[in-house]
């Protein structure tokens, strides 16, 4: 009779004793995997986070003769690491005319001060898309008419309804936006939209005149830019939003922006966006860490524990060992008997881990990275991320973090439970092992 | 032809206490050989010795001319020599069928019938047998073994009168009749009456005393 037919039989009529020893490989099986499917379920957080946070980083070029240029920006977006998205924004102030020169009127009633030179003056704001300005995603206005801006140029503006009605215009007239500085830069414009606020403007009676709501105009770069920097064909801008791939490369991303030549970067500001990033990942990384450990832990004292167990297990076979030995059957095919044993357990156990595992993987790891992604939530409202912070779940990419059980780990816990299985059976068997034959069968008598 | 020669074979137990004394034996096939002497003596170490379980202090012990421990004790243990124990020693998640499958690939039952088992005997648990019908299945494993020597610890030590009566005949059989050379280690008198051969063993010392060539 070969060693696998004696081990077969001994699993199958020591029912018992092969259930306990199914039952904590099982529970080994189970714990293991968990803590590697959460591991894993945490990277592919990290992974989503860093898609859903989207870091960024701005260029303030307010202070330079010629703001942030067209070559500048080919450079910058020609850069590894950007995901290709930016925007661009640029603000001035214009003194509005209608198409023959005569000034337009403003809303002076509820300013706090009227500065010289602006009587007939307000807020010019252009940027990539005016949809996109955060007067129109957070500060309230929304269109009333026509259309956002959503071209760089185009010569167009939008206005507030009130000082359209103010000055008897409409959507198509033309206006006439002037540099307040008296550099004699004016330019005609179109009026493509107006726009309303759905909220009282909280400055009221504190602002000065231009920033009234009523005396804000939107208009595209190359309208700002040729105000600004007198630049016909080209459009220069003062701000610049770049969004990269990965936030944890925006250090050398702004490194690397600022070794661009041509450009006084020592008179521009960098700053880097990724706290939310960095909050959700120190998270997510404690979690790792923990998960980790866990892991550690566990494969230390399942290993411990299951030596332990082996150890008596085979102490009580000491009769059968002998026997063995004596009938001129090897240490070797012995130890493999009992060694074939605990792998008939660990494979059904194992099996079975695959429906356990995936179970409490799913409940415990969901909990945990709800967790987390609600520290990291918290974490986004208090720095007034309020965009972030409303439907944290979708932004952060985490609700589709599904906790299941990955192939590979199912892969990695199969060789290392088996390898465990090896290593605490031999040392289980070990002193037995060593023994003489006729030291065995006088433990017997 | 000597089939098992011990020659000045000595056992110092421990570093310490000589148990076994510059031994000489030697025995044949076809014969029935007893060693008797009191506990402690040293009868059992001296069946290990034979049997391979463990190696002397010096001397030497041949199988068929060959120095067992330079051919392997594991080798003699599974082909050449075959145990019979005063316990049994039986495999308790096997059936006696399985037990002595454990020894041949032959088919098994033959054997066991011939040692008075039934088919449903053979077939149950081993633990759920008697004392009488376990030592027969210990022996029906011995045999099945292509081993040429059976050595028995006390094979009667645990039965009754009647059925260590059997389990002799059985032992005396198996040397008179499938010509195996069967040692028996004992201290019954009665058990050594039937050997052919009968070794006294006294502290350490062999002396060789009764019954040879009762049979030539």
């Amino acid at each position: 009779m070969n060693l696998w037919k004696r081990a077969f039989l001994y699993s199958v009529r020591k029912k018992g004793k092969t259930a306990t020893l199914l039952a904590f490989l099982l529970i080994m099986a189970t714990l293991i995997l968990t803590c590697l499917s959460i591991q894993s379920a945490t990277k592919t957080a990290t992974a989503n986070m860093k898609k859903a946070l989207l870091g960024y980083f701005t260029i303030n070029a307010r202070r330079l003769d010629m703001g942030i240029t067209e070559e500048t920006l080919d450079q910058i977006l020609d850069m590894e690491g950007l995901s290709g998205k930016y925007t661009l924004r640029s603000y001035s102030y214009a003194n509005y005319y209608d198409s023959d020169g005569t000034s337009l009127e403003i809303n002076t009633e509820d300013a706090a001060q009227i500065p010289e030179g602006y009587e007939h003056a307000g807020r010019l704001i252009a940027n990539s898309n005016s949809g996109e300005d955060s007067y129109f995603t957070e500060g309230g206005l929304e269109l009333a008419e026509g259309n956002a801006i959503t071209s760089e140029n185009g010569n167009e503006v939008l206005v507030h309804e009130k000082f359209a009605k103010r000055n008897g215009l409409f959507l198509g007239d033309t206006i006439l936006l002037g540099d307040p500085a008296k550099k004699n830069r004016t330019i005609p414009v179109t009026i493509v939209g107006i726009f309303t606020n759905t909220k009282e403007q909280d400055s009221i009676g504190m602002a000065p005149s231009y920033d009234l709501y009523d005396n804000i105009v939107f208009t595209n770069l190359s309208t700002a830019s040729y105000l600004l920097y007198g630049a016909e064909d080209k459009t220069n801008v003062q701000y610049g939003d770049f969004y990269v791939n990965d936030p944890d490369e925006l250090d050398r991303i702004i490194d690397e922006t600022k070794k661009i030549p041509g450009v006084e970067w020592e008179n521009c500001t960098l700053t880097r966006y990724d706290k939310d990033y960095q909050n959700a990942k120190e998270s997510l990384e404690g979690l790792q860490n923990i998960v980790f450990i866990a892991i550690a832990v566990v494969s230390v004292i399942c290993f411990l524990v299951l030596s332990l167990f082996l150890a008596l297990r085979i102490r009580r076979r000491i009769h059968e060992t002998g026997v063995y030995l004596a009938m001129g059957i090897s240490k070797c095919a012995v130890l493999l008997q009992y060694l074939a044993e605990v792998f008939f357990a660990a494979v059904i156990a194992l099996f079975l881990a695959y429906g356990t595992s995936s179970a409490i993987s799913d409940q415990i790891g969901n909990r945990l990275l709800s967790q987390v992604t609600t520290e990291t939530y918290e974490t986004i409202d208090l720095t007034q991320d309020t965009k972030a912070a409303e439907q944290p779940t979708k932004d952060l990419g985490l609700s589709e973090v599904i906790v299941h059980v990955p192939t590979q780990n199912y892969l990695t816990v199969w060789c290392s439970d088996l390898v465990l299985c090896l290593a605490s059976t031999a040392l289980a068997a070990y002193p037995i092992m060593k023994m003489k034959p006729k030291s065995i069968l006088s433990q017997m008598s | 032809m000597n089939i098992i020669e011990v020659k000045n074979v000595g056992y110092v137990y421990n570093n310490k206490k000589k148990v076994l004394r510059s031994i000489n034996m030697s025995v044949e096939e076809g014969k029935m050989y007893a060693i008797l002497g009191p506990s402690g003596c040293g009868k059992t170490t001296l069946l290990s010795l034979i049997g391979g379980l463990d190696s002397p202090s010096n001397g030497q012990i041949l199988y068929d001319g060959q120095d067992i421990e330079k051919n392997g004790l594991s080798g003699h243990r599974k082909n050449h020599v075959a145990f019979i124990f005063q316990n049994y020693n039986l495999i308790d998640y096997l059936t006696p069928k399985e037990n002595v499958a454990l020894t041949s690939k032959l088919p098994t039952m033959p054997i066991l019938e011939r040692l008075g088992l039934t088919k449903e005997e053979a077939n149950r648990n081993v633990l759920k047998l008697s004392g009488g019908q376990q030592q027969r299945v210990a022996i029906a494993r011995a045999l099945a073994s292509e081993a040429k020597v059976l050595l028995a610890d006390e094979p009667t030590g645990n039965l009754d009168e009647d059925t260590a009566r059997d389990i002799t005949e059985i032992l005396k059989e198996s040397a008179h009749r499938m010509n195996k050379c069967v040692v028996v280690v004992t201290h019954s008198e009665a058990l050594a009456k039937e050997a052919d051969v009968v070794f006294r063993l006294k502290r350490g010392e062999l002396q060789i005393s009764k019954n040879q060539e009762r049979n030539d």
